[in-house]
């Protein structure tokens, strides 16, 4: 089976060479024979026979290899490792292809590039000691994902003495009261929730029902669903919290008088 | 329960997850157009919980750069990169990570830890606490509420003539934040004196009606935080 070339090598400094035998001179080292997809993949076709197969020290993987490996295969092979300098060479490059997800999810929650980072660190150093419990069952970005949801959603809450919970409660507060005026018709806490969940999705549009549920279930700030989300106009997520709430009070009149 | 609180919950468990609300990885499936049930979607169409995670999820897989964070994204990437070492390159281990693998080592490091904690904390005990006054600014961590803010604070007739709070000791300068009560920051400034005059700059914020917010943040001569406030809330009444 003839071997698919692979052209290109690059070591951290962002160099890149095409030509392995220059590579090899320069550097004097070892450049393992790989596998991808199946087929031994060797360096630029007869310069090959120069490589060596290895499992020395200092092993420089092709770039080619990192880019063709999915996520989940990158995991597999960190686990199949022994050589430790090795595995963590797929780790790195594992969690490098999700470092800018991760900056621009934590710059969404702090809008600080320092606290930003300080919560990425710690976001991916938690992911790299939970490596071991990913199952492969889901994707790894969503693993991720649930990683650093959780971690901001507790700093977030960790913080509660912060104005935007004290927000929170003053708009919530305000919400139009469900209940019905008769006394003969008191409802059960899991019926008012199945009409609060109704209202909301038949009154609001999807912004307004995403930015209302970010706000008042998962209790993220104002500025930070702004963020999250994009919101480009001038106020931001506030503006579909206000006509959220006229929306609900409107609703909420019109079922109390089909009630 | 009183009413109020009743009222509260039924809102949010009408958004809160749900017996029926979808996994992350179905909600992935949904997003990649793939959804493994059709019942997922239904489900979703009707879920405000689910669409909210479903925007989160999108938010992070999409990383969209928000106006002006392209630089401060890349700076972060570029710490993160530096600490776990590029790919490709030799692993960036520190020494100690290395000595820690070895389980007679990590033992004796862990021992040799709680045993200087445990020294420190009974001699500690045993010694009157520093006062304020004489400890440096390096040892105090920084907590909420450990600033007093006094004025202003409640209902008033007019805006505030200053800001005024009591005074930390090691405080070289004073941080002032003039917040809407979300946490939008309307106005910031710096004062040396525990007290602020209010500018008429600050006075404009100050809109009849409206509920704002303020807190103070100490700091050193460095500039680095040492202590804040917890947020004060105030009022300027509406002109009758």
């Amino acid at each position: 089976m003839a071997a698919p070339t692979a052209t290109v090598l690059s070591i951290d400094s962002g160099q890149t060479y095409s030509d392995p035998g220059r590579f090899t001179a320069q550097f004097g080292v070892t450049v393992a024979r790989h596998f991808v997809a199946g087929c031994a993949v060797a360096f630029a076709g007869d310069d090959a026979a120069s490589c060596e197969t290895g499992e020395s020290n200092g092993i420089i993987i092709a770039k080619m290899e990192w880019e063709q490996l999915s996520d989940e295969k990158l995991i597999a092979r960190y686990r199949a490792e022994t050589n430790q300098s090795r595995a963590e060479q797929y780790t790195n490059e594992l969690f490098r292809r999700h470092h800018l997800k991760v900056a621009r999810w934590c710059l969404a929650f702090t809008n600080d590039r320092e606290s930003a980072a300080d919560l990425a660190q710690e976001i991916c150093a938690k992911a790299y000691k939970s490596l071991f419990s990913f199952n492969g069952q889901s994707k790894f970005s969503t693993w991720l994902f649930s990683i650093a949801r959780n971690h901001c959603l507790n700093d977030i809450r960790s913080r509660s003495s912060l104005p935007a919970m004290d927000s929170l409660h003053v708009v919530i507060d305000t919400l139009p009261d469900l209940a019905l005026e008769n006394p003969d018709s008191m409802m059960e806490r899991k019926q008012m929730a199945e009409i609060a969940r109704q209202i909301v999705c038949e009154a609001l549009e999807e912004t307004e029902r995403v930015v209302f549920t970010l706000h008042f279930a998962e209790g993220l700030p104002l500025d930070v669903i702004s963020r999250m989300l994009n919101l480009t106009n001038a106020s931001g997520a506030k503006a579909y919290v206000v006509s959220a709430k006229r929306k609900l009070e409107r609703a909420v009149r019109m079922w109390k008088a089909k009630s | 329960m009183d009413e109020n609180t009743k009222k509260v919950n039924s809102w949010r468990d009408g958004i809160s997850a749900g017996d029926h609300c979808l996994t992350l990885d179905a909600l992935q499936d949904l997003m990649d157009g793939s959804p493994s049930d059709l019942k997922d979607a239904q489900h979703l169409s009707g879920c405000a919980h689910c669409q909210a995670e479903l925007a989160m999820l999108r938010s992070f897989e999409r990383a969209l750069p928000a106006e002006n964070d392209q630089a401060a994204a890349d700076w972060i990437t570029a710490q993160l990169q530096r600490a776990q070492g590029m790919p490709g390159a030799p692993a960036n281990v520190p020494f100690w990570r290395g000595w820690l693998r070895v389980p007679r080592i990590a033992t004796a490091a862990a021992l040799m830890l709680t045993v200087g904690l445990g020294l420190s904390l009974y001699i500690s005990s045993r010694q009157e606490r520093p006062l304020l006054h004489g400890s440096s600014s390096e040892n105090l961590t920084m907590r909420s509420g450990d600033i007093r803010l006094t004025d202003p604070s409640g209902e008033l007739d007019r805006e505030p003539e200053n800001f005024r709070w009591e005074a930390l000791p090691l405080a070289k300068s004073y941080s002032i934040q003039l917040l809407e009560v979300d946490g939008t920051v309307l106005w910031n400034g710096q004062s040396a004196e525990n007290i602020l005059i209010t500018n008429p700059e600050l006075k404009t914020k100050m809109r009849p009606g409206k509920t704002l917010l303020w807190k103070v943040t100490a700091l050193d001569a460095l500039g680095k935080p040492i202590a804040s406030s917890s947020p004060n809330r105030f009022r300027v009444t509406a002109a009758k």
